[in-house]
């Protein structure tokens, strides 16, 4: 019975452990996921650039600063946490600021696995490394600068195919909760996030519509629960980056496309 | 008897302990140096435009002077500033309509002015630098927590919550990654001063192991100084307030107690860049070149200035900020 016990016990330990090599693995879950949903992809060299206008929160009234244009280019792809990752360096395109930052995003689903921001000082320019867990898939926030690099979790999840009779209209998929841990100073920091997907609204339409060019477009919404801000993304699978990313604090439009077409997802199979 | 025994083990814990605190641990932060004191820039007064006695002419009528030397054009900085309806200067201004938020920015972002600056034969003392310097920045880039409270049906007396000011002050301060600044005041009224400092510390509540109970004393540089004052006049404030934890030990939410139920800050701002003006607004004086600026308050003391500046190339940017392209990309 006891050795029966140590069998079982041993099993279970080697379907765990192979469990965990396959959610790691190049096979595992995000391989699966970027099958069924949607994950933008990039090659080196590619660069594209976004347009934030920050509303000044300060002040009375709708008051938005002058845009700044933020240019995202992959100038490498690099091996960290036993995965490969995109290296994006971003930097201001039409002002003279030394705002920058440095992603490290993993190639199977963006997860950050390195954020560096990079900001001026009285005493000079200075960067810092946040602390990530790369165990723990989260969504990107850049509340913390000024560059508009938030990300959703990805993949984002594809619409189903409309049955033949007809009656599978397209259903949201149920949303997914985040608990995002920052850790700081010693100390967690949880902060409850729920992404919600669904079909692209109306008030949306210019945005997409003036992109329009291939494959299926997702309105992504990140909300803090406790606070109620919230930020809505609209991505489409033949543009690099969210076409537009709406919050109470700054609107970002994707202004211009260098990049190449994404391979079809399914194309990646096997990689 | 056993009463008698309580109170003497209550006396001996307030005796070594003031106020019964007794510290499971603490946590400290400080930007070095400390964001520069300066004055505020009254609007009624309007220093800026006018000087004060002793002080003439005054920062503003400098610089147009320094600008027309150098371009050969005067680009109206004083008419600006002087005219009423832009309301910058205006002698019916309330007391307390100042330029806060433009000192706060530039006593974070840039280095104290605290030498004479001679450009181009035109004398800048530091409380005419310091005075450009806070016009200059009356609008910035920056990055906002919590919501301001304008006293609206819905504003939360609350906001910003603890739990989030002590994670802004972990993380800006005590990762010194930046000073920030703060509206004091968590009602409609705003009052903006930069803080550069902080201790606190914390113990576990006896009553509920899933709660600290924080105090943290924050120190403000001040505004309340003359225009040639040098170095950082602070004054400090303590909150206090509990954090909540998860069954994992991670903070999920806070409350102000005590007094800092209705003395807590309302919002943080961190200035990141300066910016222009939003179309159809005088938040800051237009006529303001920001490259002029610079010519007057960065370098050697005197200096004829020639020349512009570029934007640096990317790259040189993060070597700038100590890392190397090369192990990066």
């Amino acid at each position: 019975m006891h050795s029966h016990g140590l069998k079982l016990l041993g099993m279970t330990f080697l379907l765990c452990l192979s469990l965990g090599a396959n959610a790691w693995g190049q096979a595992g879950p995000n391989q699966v996921g970027a099958e069924s949903g949607f994950v933008p992809r990039w090659s080196v060299g590619d660069s594209w650039v976004l347009e934030a206008a920050y509303r000044d929160l300060r002040s009375p009234g709708d008051v938005w600063l002058p845009p700044i244009r933020w240019l995202f280019k992959v100038r490498a792809i690099k091996f960290l946490q036993r995965q490969n990752c995109y290296v994006i360096q971003i930097s201001p395109k039409n002002r003279s600021l030394k705002v920058q930052a440095v992603l490290y995003l993993s190639t199977l689903d963006l997860r950050p696995l390195r954020v560096i921001d990079i900001f001026p000082t009285s005493q000079g320019v200075k960067s810092q490394e946040r602390e990530i867990d790369p165990f723990h898939p989260q969504t990107l926030s850049a509340e913390s600068s000024l560059i508009p690099y938030d990300l959703p979790m990805f993949p984002l999840i594809r619409k189903p195919a409309q049955r033949a009779d007809g009656f599978d209209a397209y259903r949201p998929p149920e949303p997914r909760m985040v608990d995002k841990i920052t850790t700081v100073g010693g100390f967690r920091f949880r902060k409850s996030v729920k992404q919600a997907e669904k079909k692209p609204d109306q008030q949306h339409a210019d945005v997409f519509q003036a992109y329009r060019a291939q494959g299926e477009t997702f309105q992504v919404e990140l909300s803090d629960e406790k606070t109620g801000d919230s930020m809505v993304q609209i991505w489409q699978e033949s543009a690099p980056w969210a076409l537009s990313s709406d919050s109470r604090a700054r609107k970002v439009r994707l202004i211009s496309r260098t990049a190449k077409t994404p391979l079809p997802v399914g194309k990646t199979k096997g990689n | 008897m056993k009463n008698l025994s309580i109170l003497l083990v209550v006396c001996f814990f307030c005796a070594i302990s003031p106020a019964g605190w007794t510290d499971d641990d603490s946590a400290f932060g400080e930007i070095k140096p400390a964001p520069w004191s300066g004055d505020w820039w009254s609007r009624k007064k309007g220093f800026m435009v006018k000087g004060w006695p002793g002080h003439f002419p005054s920062a503003f009528q400098r610089y147009d002077a320094f600008v027309q030397a150098r371009t050969g054009k005067n680009p109206g900085v004083w008419a600006w500033e002087n005219d009423v309806r832009n309301t910058h200067y205006n002698p019916k201004a309330e007391d307390w309509e100042g330029h806060c938020n433009g000192w706060s920015a530039a006593a974070i972002l840039e280095p104290e002015p605290r030498e004479t600056k001679i450009r181009n034969g035109i004398a800048f003392e530091t409380s005419d630098q310091k005075s450009i310097l806070s016009e200059l920045y009356m609008n910035t880039y920056y990055n906002f927590y919590g919501h301001r409270n304008w006293e609206k049906p819905g504003d939360d007396p609350d906001d910003i919550y603890p739990d989030e000011f002590h994670r802004l002050l972990l993380e800006y301060l005590g990762n010194k990654k930046s000073a920030m600044v703060c509206d004091t005041s968590y009602d409609r009224q705003v009052w903006n001063f930069p803080i550069y400092k902080f201790k606190s510390s914390w113990y576990t509540s006896w009553s509920d192991d899933k709660k600290l109970k924080v105090r943290t004393t924050v120190y403000y540089s001040d505004d309340g100084v003359r225009p040639y004052f040098i170095g950082t006049k602070r004054f400090s404030t303590t909150y206090r307030y509990n954090l909540f934890l998860d069954e994992h030990g991670n903070i999920t939410s806070g409350e102000w107690t005590g007094s800092s139920k209705t003395n807590h800050p309302d919002f943080v701002w961190v200035p990141t860049a300066d910016a222009p003006n939003p179309n159809g607004t005088v938040q800051e004086n237009p006529r303001l070149d920001p490259k002029f600026v610079h010519e007057i308050t960065n370098g050697a003391a005197s200096l004829d200035f020639r020349g512009g500046d570029t934007p640096p190339a990317p790259d040189s940017v993060v070597v700038e900020a100590g890392l190397n392209p090369s192990d990066l990309f």
